[in-house]
């Protein structure tokens, strides 16, 4: 066993920080706060393609170019979320998920 | 390599190009004082443009850009779909905006770049346009739920949508990372051609890969247990774009969930048992929990998780029949769904209503025709015969035990026995309750009656003419095959 | 145990490591932090942690997004979403025991079953061997405009409807209202 980091090491890595970012998405109050847990969840993901991309088909570039795209997605998801926050903090004054919930039956 | 492009066929993609090009000119008219009285129009007439487009393209089965886009039977029903329910919920929107003093051009665009996503969605074979096309109908969503940004019903049902869109966004993503790392492609078709080998070598990867992309879609398709959202974001967004989502996004979520699951890993064996749980939590809970809501648009939340319900049960038996009786449902579903929610967005329109239930009394005697319009719909959702609802429902059941899922087919029976409760106290409310105080008059216009004409003769006519209906979407699905 | 004491592969490993390690403290940070502010910085580390790892496997074209898109851009605009809301200040009381336990579960249930899919596949996929294209970024330019088989140029071009639509969703959303009567106030 070696422990330059090998394929195995590099998944594990990613899917801590994508465990990470699930912890956060479900117990941050703050969207804000929620909608950086969702970057590391993005962020996690666009290193697993260039993982695969170097371990599983390096010829190619497939991985990498997904990377890009869901690098351009997290940009456009991070503007909506924004406007979002903004919105709901000129009505309500808080940004918190567990008070924002008059929505009830 | 080719970089020089002289041989792309854009005529493929016209139903696509038709939708952006009203896009770009509703924003660009949008920014005029004059201008901005053009974005119902436009909107209309891209969606109808691309309407037309897709009809011609139908029963030509052609791919572009390489494999990157392919029209073909399947793909142009779910653009009818898609399309008929852009036209319907935007005929419904404009009176309702106008009334809440939100009529802005850029509902319109919104529309128009969401449906285009639907479409990019519902046309390819790769895992990374689907995921793109996931997302350019999401981001539009998100805004359209919280449209109404001086109401914090419609704030909070923005936020709510977009945070479980971006999470279930992550899990879908990571899925298709893993599904990547298994065969180094996110082609469906290579991933179909390649599957034994690759579920020799990694076969756990592929099932923790599929896994994930069945949770990203069940988000988007409200299916138990990732329907907490629902409720809550169809009741806070405005009454013409909860219709749009209760139909539109799950019509796509189901139109990748079929290739990705009837298509690409038609081989993976194991997920018809997993897909067998999810039918069955999502008809029970969605059925149970409607009966006890006050709020009509919560009802018809939980009302429309159980229909995903119903064509899961389509999704878990797979092959072609009940794939098709599927998509016969989907577009029944379109119909009469949206036509509840018409009547429920001319209701809307009103000051000072929240769709409850006690609003509803005295309807039929104000306006019978309305209330006889509700009435039908209602039994179609509840699947009386002679609607869309029955048959949809019959050829679904009848694909279950077809194919050897009895207790499928049995649970499913009994859910939307429950589900008749629920649909038959709208109409008791309408027609055999007291008011005690006079129903409010509504406004009706042409777009209005014309919305409500479509949905009606739709629902009905595919319950009339069931056998042609199901042929096409036979035809549609053996298409992709 | 076999340590090779290749120098590259030394510093590569070092390197690794300590990125690594920073990345998920910094993560953790992100998720616990009681002021929202320092979790936006502990997210642009985070982020420069991904640019690093990308150097490390060889793909310094996407690092450089990373960094400007990521780090320049998306980090600079939660700041603002934080400075609009006015939480800066603000310490935000820790989860319910349901939500942390809730969190908790899927979190490590997420990460066992994906720990055990890793360890009982197989790798290398493919052979390990294979050069990767000289210049990832000319690669990534070309591939991303090319018509032919394989090429990105649809999704390349629809992502661009994707971005124009954020933009205008979000100027909908929350500009200014300008006129008063605009919007009910129930």
């Amino acid at each position: 066993m070696s422990f330059s980091p090998e394929l195995h090491h590099w998944l594990i890595l990613s899917t801590i920080l994508f465990s990470i970012g699930i912890y956060g998405v479900l117990t941050r109050r703050n969207a804000v706060g929620v909608l950086m847990s969702v970057e590391l969840l993005l962020n996690s993901a666009a290193m697993n393609f260039l993982i695969f991309n170097h371990y599983a088909s390096k010829p190619f570039i497939d991985g990498a170019i997904m990377a890009l795209f869901i690098i351009a997605v997290a940009a456009a998801e991070a503007v909506i979320a924004m406007a979002l926050f903004v919105a709901i903090f000129r009505s309500r004054k808080t940004v918190d998920v567990t008070q924002i919930n008059t929505l009830k039956g | 390599m080719n970089l020089s492009g002289a041989n792309i066929d854009f005529t493929l993609l016209l139903p696509e190009i038709s939708l952006a090009i009203c896009g770009f000119a509703i924003l660009l008219l949008g920014v005029t004082k004059r201008g901005k009285d053009f974005g119902f129009g436009l909107g209309l007439f891209g969606l109808i443009a691309a309407l037309a487009f897709t009809v011609q393209q139908w029963g030509t089965l052609e791919t572009g850009f390489f494999g990157m886009v392919t029209k073909d039977g399947f793909s142009s029903l779910y653009n009818i779909i898609f399309l008929l329910a852009g036209i319907i919920s935007l005929l419904i929107a404009q009176t309702y905006l106008r009334a809440k003093k939100i009529d802005k051009p850029e509902y319109y665009a919104l529309v128009l770049f969401s449906i285009l996503g639907m479409m990019v969605m519902a046309s390819s074979y790769d895992l990374i346009i689907i995921f793109i096309g996931l997302e350019i109908m999401s981001i539009p969503l998100y805004v359209l739920a919280g449209f109404h940004r001086f109401n914090p019903k419609s704030n909070e049902a923005g936020i709510k949508y977009f945070i479980i869109g971006a999470f279930a966004s992550g899990f879908l993503l990571y899925g298709i990372a893993l599904v990547y790392g298994a065969g180094a492609t996110t082609d469906l078709r290579l991933i179909a051609a390649n599957y034994h080998s690759m579920a020799q070598q990694a076969p756990l990867l592929l099932y923790a890969g599929v896994a994930l992309i069945l949770i990203g879609f069940g988000f988007k398709v409200g299916a138990v247990p990732f329907h907490m959202w629902a409720p809550d974001v169809y009741q806070g967004a405005p009454t013409p774009v909860t219709a749009f989502f209760s139909v539109g996004p799950k019509a796509a979520g189901f139109a990748a969930l079929m290739r990705i699951l009837d298509f690409g890993f038609d081989s993976m064996d194991e997920i018809q048992s997993v897909l067998w749980i999810l039918a069955v939590l999502t008809m029970a809970v969605g059925n149970i929990l409607a009966l006890f809501q006050d709020n009509i648009k919560r009802m018809l939340a939980y009302s429309s998780i159980a229909h995903a319900g119903y064509i899961l049960v389509a999704l878990t038996v797979g092959g072609e029949g009940a794939v098709a009786s599927g998509l016969y449902y989907l577009l029944g579903y379109t119909f009469f769904n949206l036509g509840a929610f018409a009547i429920l967005t001319i209701l809307d329109t009103r000051d000072g209503t929240d769709s409850r239930f006690s609003e509803l009394t005295g309807m039929a005697s104000r306006h019978p025709f309305l209330a006889t319009l509700l009435a039908i719909f209602m039994f179609s959702l509840a699947g009386f015969p002679p609607t869309a609802g029955f048959f949809g429902k019959l050829y679904i059941f009848s694909g279950a035990v077809e194919g050897g899922f009895i207790w499928l087919a049995i649970i499913g029976v009994m859910t939307s026995f429950v589900s008749v409760y629920y649909y038959l106290r709208v109409v008791v409310a309408c027609f055999f309750t007291k008011a005690d105080h006079p129903f409010q008059q509504v406004a009706m216009n042409p777009y209005l009656a014309l919305a409500l004409i479509i949905t009606a003769v739709g629902a009905l006519g595919l319950g009339l003419f069931p056998s042609s209906w199901i042929d096409l979407s036979r035809q549609a699905f053996a298409s992709f095959l | 145990m076999d340590i090779t004491l290749n120098p590259a592969d030394l510093t590569h490993t070092i390197a690794f490591y300590t990125l690594a390690l920073t990345s998920i403290v910094a993560a953790l940070i992100v998720v616990t932090a009681k002021r929202i502010f320092r979790a936006a910085v502990a997210l642009a580390v985070v982020l420069i942690c991904g640019a690093g790892f990308y150097i490390l496997l060889n793909y310094d074209f996407i690092a450089g997004v990373q960094l400007l898109v990521y780090v320049g851009g998306i980090v600079i605009l939660i700041v603002f979403a934080v400075m609009l809301t006015s939480s800066l200040e603000s310490i935000e009381e820790p989860p319910s025991l349901g939500r942390k336990a809730l969190g908790l579960f899927s979190s490590l249930a997420f990460l066992a079953t994906a720990v055990i899919a890793f360890s009982e596949t197989k790798f290398p996929l493919s052979s390990i061997s294979a050069e990767q294209p000289k210049d990832v970024a000319k690669a990534v330019g070309r591939k991303l405009l090319d018509y032919g088989a394989g090429g990105y140029v649809l999704p390349f071009e629809v992502i661009s409807l994707l971005l124009l639509a954020s933009v205008i969703g979000a100027i909908v959303v929350a500009r200014n209202p300008k006129r008063k009567n605009e919007g009910s106030a129930t």
